[in-house]
């Protein structure tokens, strides 16, 4: 088994991980984790594979990994700033149960 | 022997995303992610990619996971009984499982299935590089060839910070409950450890022209020096109004369109920096956006940030 | 080089220049700003439309890089006309949000980063229309789908922010999904440019995985039946001129996406049975959303469901995709009209529903009996959008249908046409129900109109645009000729 696959399969593994956390874990803040766990598991693959030839490691992914990071923190806090937000407003943790009906 | 560390590793990392998951209880999941960042950050640096181990290990790991254990403590309630009952007599949800286990099978067979030898656009990309004279490859791609998703990128973190100002609920609860917040320790330690890192964050975008570093490294430094700051009590109350913080925000932005129109007026197109002044562009440009993304990290992490027991709000 | 040439990027800087200064300048002086940006951006987009008609399509190849080392921007006839609409209504929105901001919103803290945060998404859209490298997608992708989340929650109530939720989720799962499929892609070909996939994609599986993987991410973001849930409550619980700007244009920048993908990207024959599966879930979605339509008792929430029925119209276009020239180009132009024409009338009954509801000061469609006599402006914009989404003649609306029915005669598949029938029966059905309502002969309370020129001329100028549009066609079918979609092959500058 060679270098990069390692990383290209536990890429995969992961991403698959956070699949099953986005749908099968209700508590929000759990869909937030699992939400950055696919996006590791796509950058394990993207990179991962960009080292097939050895010794020269491909830069545009590593740079699309870059990037990839930065907008993953942006869309993680706005994610945690709404459910926290939610959570001052109803009390929930989940989006399973219903609101009380507090406004129009 | 080192494939044998790597699969180690990869196991390792494997688990800990598992244990992040964990129905019992969020803050141990929270946890479970920080170290999980800090792993892959390990990861990174196996796979010849030190600019993005940097990046993992300051915003991955370390600005993620001071948002989300803030967000934990926030949701003082913790899964719902009946809710984790459920979960826990059924073990695992199988519709989710099944989805997952499909996923992960045709990832992997195409995985393995790719052809192994492959270049990409690896060559062209380093040629271009050395013609430019920026010798870290990565930098040359993200601020260079590529520029266009970087500004696209900033526009984003920027908006992030302007949508978490959106969500607050009262402009002035900060300075209530940041003041006295910190003990003697992380005091003493923020003290400290500040003037290194604003020194560590400005070496960065010095070197990241040569060496693993850059803009987002440095920026991702100056965020987490100053999230020490506002945890130790340093921030100053009605962050998001003051005209100082929106500024520091904007300018990265103002500076990176400026510099990318300026082009237009010499004949060229949209972010055609001129050979002669490249490295110099490309340099100011650095800087102002290391203020910006510090600025915009710090913000994210203030605005967010949830009222203490002391501050009352609504 | 002209100016023309640079309009591309000057389309995506100038709004992202107008948000970073709204957020800078004092609160009071935002709504100017925004206006003025607006206008520009109209001005550049007639431009580009004037540009591209004259000289043809043509790439703008951002640093001189080139494809593949840089990015390119793809300015085509399809561009041009999306870009174009979403100045228009955009501008429109703008003008309407200026009266609907003031007053005693303002003090809502979210109320104030509108501006701001409206003019990201307006330059997300016009970056989306523009772009021709796919990983550039992903990450205009983002930049709408966080400035569409962010616009949903600013009324900061708990349907809002719920929504708003489940939106923001959705649109996590669609992007993670996206760049998967930007991975493979990328690490299959080496390319991440649209032109070069175009010439060297080859048949193998893992590429057309990839693709199809990024068909699916966006097929989430363009909320096509089955995976519309996040929709009618994000559409819903927004401020009326978030609504009008989610329904006419976001939805449309994802939609814009696929068409490149699966038209301009994958050659003939690459990605088998997808046009199919695609031509299925839009016929679903539009009887599925009429029906669902139909069952509403809130007016914001029939108009959103009513969105997911329209939406499906412009997925009929795949299947008759590749059943000869002259039927594509049938397909290709009926589904763009209906883009466009939807995308007026949709906002412009947006608009004016949201005048209806703060005057009436509730949304409940039966509580609103009467409201012709005291609003009569709003009520004939409700009907003169309604004709153009039922597709009566001889609105704009029904251009675009009776160039997707003939379309689909013209290949030999009427099932689409059935589709296409019924939903404008179906269309018809809770229109007919919603008017019939309103223009009930019984008194209503009504608050005071406040600003009555924005909130009332500015929704019926669109929906009457709308309904006019039928006037503009071959317009339309001249920039749906010069697009790439249709020349197939990759553009030189």
């Amino acid at each position: 088994m060679n270098h990069y696959l390692v990383y290209g399969l536990g890429g995969a593994l992961i991403f698959s991980i956070g699949v099953y956390g986005m749908l099968a874990r209700p508590h929000l803040l759990h869909k937030v984790v699992a939400a950055n766990l696919m996006g590791s598991g796509v950058f394990l693959i993207l990179i991962g594979l960009g080292n097939r030839v050895q010794g020269r490691p491909d830069p545009v992914p590593q740079a699309m990994v870059l990037t990839g990071i930065v907008v993953t923190v942006a869309l993680t806090a706005l994610g945690l700033a709404i459910v926290k937000r939610y959570y001052t407003v109803t009390g929930l943790t989940t989006l399973d149960d219903d609101p009380p009906e507090t406004d129009a | 022997m080192m494939l044998v560390f790597d699969i180690i590793l990869m196991g390792v990392i494997v688990w800990i995303a598992l244990g992040s998951l964990s129905p019992r209880g969020v803050y141990k999941s929270v946890v479970m992610f920080v170290v999980f960042g800090l792993f892959m950050a390990l990861g990174w640096v196996r796979l010849g990619a030190p600019d993005v181990a940097l990046a993992e290990a300051a915003i991955g790991a370390g600005v993620t996971g001071v948002i989300l254990l803030d967000a934990a403590g926030h949701l003082r309630q913790r899964t719902p009984g009946p809710i984790l009952e459920r979960h826990v007599r059924r073990g695992v949800a199988p519709l989710p499982l099944l989805a997952s286990v499909i996923v992960f099978f045709v990832l992997a067979l195409l995985v393995v299935n790719l052809p192994a030898e492959a270049d990409g656009l690896a060559p062209l990309m380093t040629a271009g590089a050395e013609d430019s004279g920026i010798k870290n490859v990565v930098t040359a791609v993200l601020l260079d060839f590529r520029g266009y998703d970087t500004l696209l990128e900033i526009a984003v973190l920027m908006l992030a910070t302007v949508a978490v100002f959106s969500l607050r609920d009262a402009p002035d609860i900060l300075g209530r409950r940041l003041a006295g917040f910190a003990g003697p320790l992380l005091d003493s330690f923020t003290r400290i450890v500040t003037p290194f890192m604003l020194v560590i964050a400005g070496h960065l975008v010095w070197i990241g022209s040569s060496e693993p570093g850059g803009a987002f490294q440095a920026g991702a430094v100056l965020g987490a020096a100053g999230i020490l700051l506002a945890l130790s009590g340093f921030a100053s109350p009605r962050w998001a109004g003051r005209r100082v913080v929106r500024l520091s925000l904007t300018m990265g932005l103002l500076v990176f369109i400026a510099i990318a129109l300026y082009p237009l007026f010499l004949g060229g197109t949209l972010l055609q920096y001129p050979d002669e002044t490249r490295k110099t562009l490309i340099l100011a440009m650095e800087t102002w956006l290391t203020l910006s993304i510090g600025a915009s990290l710090v913000s994210l992490f203030i605005a967010s940030a949830s009222p203490g027991p002391d501050g009352g709000v609504a | 080089m002209s100016i023309a040439h640079h309009l591309p990027a000057l389309l995506v800087v100038t709004p992202l220049a107008g948000a970073a200064l709204t957020f800078v300048t004092e609160r009071r002086r935002d709504p100017v700003v925004a206006v003025l940006t607006g206008l520009t951006i109209l001005g550049l987009s007639i431009g580009l439309v004037i540009r591209v008609l004259a000289a043809g399509p043509f790439r703008y190849e951002i640093g001189s890089w080139g494809a593949p080392v840089g990015i390119d921007l793809v300015a085509d006839g399809a561009s041009a006309l999306f870009v174009l609409l979403s100045a228009v209504v955009g501008l429109a929105v703008t003008v309407y949000a200026t009266d609907y901001f003031r007053g005693s919103r303002a003090s809502v803290c979210g109320h104030g980063m509108f501006w701001t945060l409206w003019l990201f998404m307006w330059t997300s859209l016009n970056a989306l229309f523009l772009t021709g490298d796919i990983f550039n997608v992903y990450v205009c992708l983002e930049l709408v789908g966080i400035s569409a989340v962010a616009l949903v929650t600013l009324n900061g109530g708990s349907q809002a922010l719920r929504a708003g939720a489940r939106y923001l989720f959705s649109s996590m799962l669609a992007a993670m999904t996206y760049l998967l499929g930007v991975a493979i892609v990328y690490s299959a070909t080496g390319s991440l440019d649209m032109g070069i996939l175009r010439s060297t994609l080859v048949s193998d599986p893992a590429a057309a995985t990839g693709l199809s993987l990024m068909v699916a991410a966006l097929l989430l973001k363009t909320a096509l039946v089955p995976a519309h849930f996040w929709l009618p409550s994000a559409h819903g619980s927004a401020p009326s001129p978030v609504s009008a700007a989610l329904s006419a244009l976001v939805v449309k920048g994802s939609y814009f996406a696929i068409l490149r993908l699966m038209i301009s990207v994958a050659p003939p024959g690459f990605l088998p049975g997808v046009d199919i599966v695609l031509g299925v879930l839009g016929a679903t979605a539009i009887i599925w959303g009429s029906l669902q339509a139909l069952a509403q008792t809130r007016i914001k929430q029939l108009v959103a469901y009513s969105t997911v029925a329209q939406i499906g119209y412009l997925f009929i276009v795949f299947p008759l995709a590749r059943a000869g020239t002259d039927v594509f180009l049938l397909a290709l132009g009926g589904a763009l009209f209906h883009a466009i024409t939807h995308a007026l009338a949709k906002s412009g009954f947006f608009l004016a529903a949201g005048s209806l509801a703060s005057r009436f000061g509730y949304e409940r469609i039966d509580e609103m009996a009467g409201a012709a006599r005291s609003a009569p402006v709003l009520v004939m914009t409700l009907a003169l959008a309604g004709v153009t989404m039922m597709g009566l003649p001889p609105s704009g609306g029904f251009a675009a249908k009776w160039m997707l029915v003939s379309a689909a005669l013209a290949a030999g598949q009427w099932w689409w046409a059935l589709v296409l029938v019924t939903g404008g029966l179906l269309a018809a059905a809770y229109m007919f129900r919603l008017l019939g309502v309103l223009l009930r002969d019984s008194p209503a309370a009504l608050n005071p109109p406040s600003g009555a020129i924005r909130t009332e001329w500015v929704p019926l100028s669109l929906a009457a645009g709308a309904a006019l549009l039928v006037l503009a066609s071959p317009l339309v079918t001249e920039l749906v000729n010069t697009s790439v979609l249709v020349l197939g092959q990759g553009v030189t500058p």
